[in-house]
């Protein structure tokens, strides 16, 4: 049976290398077709900025990594609002399609959830 | 003899910017990397805080392959805060030969 997985992604993409192992948990989850929300947070909502060019050797832009989660039908992806405002970021300036969440509703979120996995 | 302070960690991370900001002083200047350059998105209080030590004669500089690793751009730093490159951060080691890391 499916449970309801919440993956809360709250550091930044460069910050070693928590995030890009949560996604793996995470694209592991979705190809077993378990129910998978995505939640970006703090300095998690840079991994969504647009236009990231890293020139080191063997450093990809952290969006690419992103863009697998449609490919997983991953869609429920979630922003937390006073996040991006702290940071002067608006919500235009991410790569994919996000829902913005208030700080406020976010314990409702993760009420809603099976599992939670934070990063 | 003014120092150079250099800055690598997020201010939603580390409170490495404020134990910085707190100990410059004038004629000092303020090299924000990696993690860092996050520090100076205009609209942001880390960015307000920036443009204040500015008004106290403290340069502040984001270096750019940082930036654009993150997919800032200038236009999206705060009012007054400036960009360098490799060769002007060598230029402000040589210009402010004590550093600082925070």
């Amino acid at each position: 049976m499916a449970k309801r997985f919440l993956f809360l992604l709250r550091r930044g993409p460069y910050d070693g290398l928590w995030t890009k192992e949560c996604l793996d948990m995470l694209l592991t989850a979705a190809a077993f077709d378990q129910q998978v929300t995505v939640l970006f947070s703090d300095d998690g909502v840079f991994q969504l900025m647009s236009g990231q060019r890293p020139r080191g050797a063997g450093q990809r832009p952290f969006a690419t990594f992103l863009g697998a989660l449609s490919f997983y039908d991953v869609d429920a992806l979630f922003v937390e609002m006073e996040s991006l405002q702290e940071r002067g970021l608006k919500v235009e300036q991410l790569v994919l399609p996000v829902q913005l969440v208030a700080r406020n509703d976010v314990a409702a979120l993760l009420d809603e959830q099976d599992v939670l996995v934070s990063c | 003899m003014a120092v150079l302070h250099v800055v690598s960690r997020s201010p939603w991370v580390s409170p490495s910017l404020q134990q910085c900001l707190h100990r410059a002083r004038k004629g000092d200047a303020v090299l924000l990397s990696s993690d860092g350059v996050y520090a100076a998105l205009g609209g942001s209080e880390s960015a307000r805080m920036l443009g204040a030590v500015l008004a106290d004669g403290i340069d502040v500089y984001c270096l750019l392959p940082d930036l654009e690793k993150r997919g800032i751009v200038p236009s999206q730093l705060g009012e007054g805060l400036e960009t360098v490159d490799y060769d002007g951060f060598v230029d402000l080691a040589v210009r402010l030969p004590r550093s600082c890391s925070w």
